[in-house]
């Protein structure tokens, strides 16, 4: 597992390089599911991937999920807009590939990502949005302990000219570690986020 | 700025060659675009902590208004006392394909008459974002011990959509911070074509 720093069952986390860029280009033009995006599927250039990874700076942290013994990426787990005055910040991931999806490696990617969140950072609170349509990513976020802290409302053009509402979501450090002694062992569960976790996305949840 | 009352009436010459717009003018403030010149008072309208220093503050003014025409998706906007002309705050618009919006509004600690200038803003620029500039939604985040800015929102026609526990810190605990909104409910019912006989 190359630079690995979160590892779990099946997956681990590891820093996101421009090497990445191709291959979420490739999954922006291969994406079979619609509903996912908020602003619809758009194919996405390496270019564009480069120039944001290179880009991220300390108030984000972006991890490729990357499979035990595989170190290809299958998607990206992000938490954005880190306030340390207020240990605060936004978390999102999603899978790149249908295939991989509805397999419970989402839960998985965000176990991890929580762990990260609240044991090395230190947060205390972590929100998530999602688009309302993006069902999957709502029931993914409330298994990891999500709480519902409201709606956003038209907030989304999406696929076929639909205004939506965003959901917004939010965690405390006592809700996670609440979660956490509840938990049971992990198994497939069948609710995974889903969708390209791109430079904004809210899709994912 | 002194701890007198604003006062209201006419604008006065403040040096900065440009008036408050006409559009975006109450009693006592109105809102013009921002000049290289008010980087020295950046404590003033700086929405961010810790202050600036007027150099970076005069980088950040440039920076941030490189794209003219009104197509820049953020709009910053100084609050400006009509009776003084000196700038008591800071108002900016975060635009998002055109359609939401999130606004951070600052207003000095130290400004006379603070909660009216905080509703004043808000009554003002709200209606203008959703009903000239054409947005679907006009959001601001506040943090719930912030009384006057609250009700400066709900004044301005704003209610609570979100509430992310435990968000900001204060001394002694935490709070909550709220988002208000604002939809525009004609939003994408007032397309017409116009007759050009």
């Amino acid at each position: 597992m190359r630079d690995a720093v979160k590892v779990g069952p099946r997956l681990y986390l590891r820093r996101l390089t421009e090497e990445d860029a191709s291959t979420l280009a490739e999954a922006s033009h291969l994406e079979d599911e619609t509903g996912l995006h908020e602003d619809g599927r758009i194919p996405m250039s390496v270019l564009s991937f480069e120039a944001w990874i290179r880009g991220l700076d300390a108030s984000s942290t972006v991890f490729a999920i990357s499979r035990r013994g595989d170190g290809g990426c299958i998607g990206t787990a992000s938490i954005r807009n880190i306030d340390r005055v207020n240990g605060t910040a936004e978390t999102g991931s999603g899978l790149l590939r249908r295939e991989d999806r509805g397999k419970g490696l989402g839960t998985e990617a965000k176990q991890l990502l929580l762990e990260f969140a609240f044991g090395e950072l230190g947060l205390h609170v972590l929100s998530s949005t999602v688009f309302e349509g993006n069902v999957r990513s709502a029931r993914a976020l409330r298994k990891q302990g999500y709480r519902l802290a409201g709606r956003l409302t038209a907030n989304v053009l999406a696929a076929g000219g639909v205004i939506g509402d965003t959901l917004v979501f939010d965690i405390t450090r006592g809700d996670w570690e609440h979660a956490r002694q509840e938990a049971r062992p992990a198994e497939p569960s069948g609710h995974d986020g889903a969708g390209l976790a791109g430079p904004d996305d809210q899709a994912s949840g | 700025m002194g701890k007198h009352e604003l006062t209201g009436g006419e604008m006065v010459e403040d040096g900065s060659g440009l008036p408050p717009a006409i559009y975006l003018r109450g009693k006592l403030v109105g809102l013009r675009a921002p000049l290289r010149a008010d980087a020295g008072d950046a404590s003033v309208w700086y929405e961010g902590d810790p202050p600036l220093l007027p150099e970076a503050a005069e980088s950040l003014l440039a920076a941030g208004e490189r794209i003219p025409w009104g197509n820049n998706p953020t709009i910053r906007l100084m609050i400006v006392a009509l009776a003084s002309g000196e700038i008591v705050g800071g108002l900016i618009v975060h635009r998002s394909a055109s359609r939401t919006s999130q606004l951070a509004l600052t207003v000095g600690e130290r400004v006379p008459q603070r909660a009216q200038v905080q509703a004043e803003v808000l009554r003002l620029a709200v209606p203008w974002l959703l009903n000239e500039v054409g947005l679907m939604t006009v959001t601001i985040r506040i943090p719930a011990d912030e009384t006057s800015m609250l009700t400066a929102a709900e004044g301005a026609g704003m209610h609570t959509a979100v509430r992310l526990r435990e968000y900001v810190v204060r001394p002694g605990g935490r709070v909550n911070l709220l988002t208000m909104e604002r939809v525009n409910e004609d939003w994408g019912r007032r397309w017409r074509r116009h007759d050009h006989a």
